[in-house]
């Protein structure tokens, strides 16, 4: 690799030099004209002699800029929703949830009660049920999960505050994947908690970001992408505003598969 | 005036740092750079010509190379971020192909 490199250097250094006295040799400059080119004669050839080329260089240059902004739109679910207008009320209530503070304030207040709530239902189950604890431990062990994230949610709003903007915006977007946790049936998925995590930026189609996405969303692991069915990964997707069908086509879940495999071996 | 001999071997040296710089350097960016610097090199020897010859179709042809430049800047960023939007990177050696 070194030696291609080297080599390369001198190669250009070659041609460097080849040019250079080429170009500056006496007989390529002389003969030179007498008349100097002037900027009106610039402007009389532009729109005369090259009026047409001129008009197809503006046709392209135009076709280009259409061209870059198609390609730099952006692709979030959330813009997709506002272009196609298909469900209003939730645009409007992302819309809401990115620029009003306030907002964000009274819910926390309201998530707070409800938090409370299922700290009493947990409470509630484990003194009365008692003695039936092997089956409900479940039950109980589901609400336990449940109270645990609302907990996580609860303590990233408090650190919002003392953000600066970026890392914010960032923090709010990973807050709302967080609640849409409890749309995505994690029966079938398996639970895992930060402990066991898979460093599962090693399936390709997940960098650091979204990894981070799918550990608030309560994924951790290599075998909770492989068991996920279809509609899962359309509710993942979803959850994490990624681009709409991505994880299908990224067969999050085959990869997942065959690194399950390549660890057992 | 400066002399038309003198700008054609700075454009020759342009050229030749950009050419490198196409060759070795990873990131997209600096790769886009370099050939822009390239495409400039070209524009002042058109210049040069244009004034060695006494004719204004260099600086015609210079002002189309200038145009066409920035449009193709224009795209290449544009890929560039398509491709970073993909693959969260735009080293040149990790983006390798085409499929997603």
């Amino acid at each position: 690799m070194k030696l291609v490199s080297l080599f390369t250097r001198m190669g250009l250094l070659a041609l460097g030099m080849i040019l250079v006295s080429v170009l500056s040799a006496d007989s390529v400059w002389a003969n030179s004209s007498d008349d100097y080119p002037t900027t009106s004669g610039l402007a009389d050839s532009l729109l005369t002699e090259w009026a047409l080329p001129l008009l197809i260089l503006g046709i392209l240059m135009s076709m280009a800029m259409i061209g870059a902004a198609y390609l730099v739109r952006d692709e979030r679910m959330e813009n997709l929703l506002w272009e196609f207008g298909t469900d209003e009320a939730e645009v409007v209530e992302v819309e809401d949830d990115d620029d009003n503070d306030e907002d964000a304030v009274e819910e926390e207040k309201a998530d707070e009660s409800e938090g409370e709530e299922v700290v009493e239902v947990i409470e509630e189950a484990e003194v009365t049920e008692e003695p039936e604890e092997t089956d409900d431990s479940q039950e109980v062990e589901a609400v336990e999960r449940q109270a645990r994230m609302d907990r996580e949610l609860e303590e990233r709003r408090n650190r919002l505050e003392s953000m600066d903007e970026k890392t914010r915006k960032k923090e709010e977007e990973l807050i709302r994947v967080a609640e849409k946790a409890k749309t995505i049936d994690f029966s079938t998925l398996g639970f895992a908690s930060a402990s066991d995590a898979d460093d599962l930026q090693r399936i390709k189609g997940i960098g650091p970001f979204i990894a981070e996405k799918l550990n608030v969303l309560g994924i951790y692991t290599f075998s909770q992408l492989a068991n996920m069915t279809p509609e899962i990964e359309e509710e993942v997707n979803m959850a994490i505003e990624f681009f709409p069908g991505r994880i299908k086509r990224d067969e999050w879940a085959n990869q997942a598969r065959t690194l399950l495999g390549g660890e057992d071996e | 005036m400066i002399d038309p001999a003198l700008v054609s071997a700075l454009s020759a040296l342009m050229f030749v740092i950009g050419l490198g710089g196409a060759f070795t350097r990873k990131n997209a960016i600096i790769v886009l750079m370099c050939i822009e610097l390239m495409l400039n090199a070209a524009n002042m020897q058109f210049a040069a010509a244009a004034v060695h010859h006494g004719d204004t179709t260099g600086w015609v042809y210079t002002l189309f190379a200038i145009a066409i430049a920035a449009s193709e800047v224009a795209i290449g960023l544009a890929i560039f971020l398509a491709v970073y939007g993909q693959h969260e990177t735009i080293s040149l050696d990790d983006v390798d192909v085409l499929r997603n």
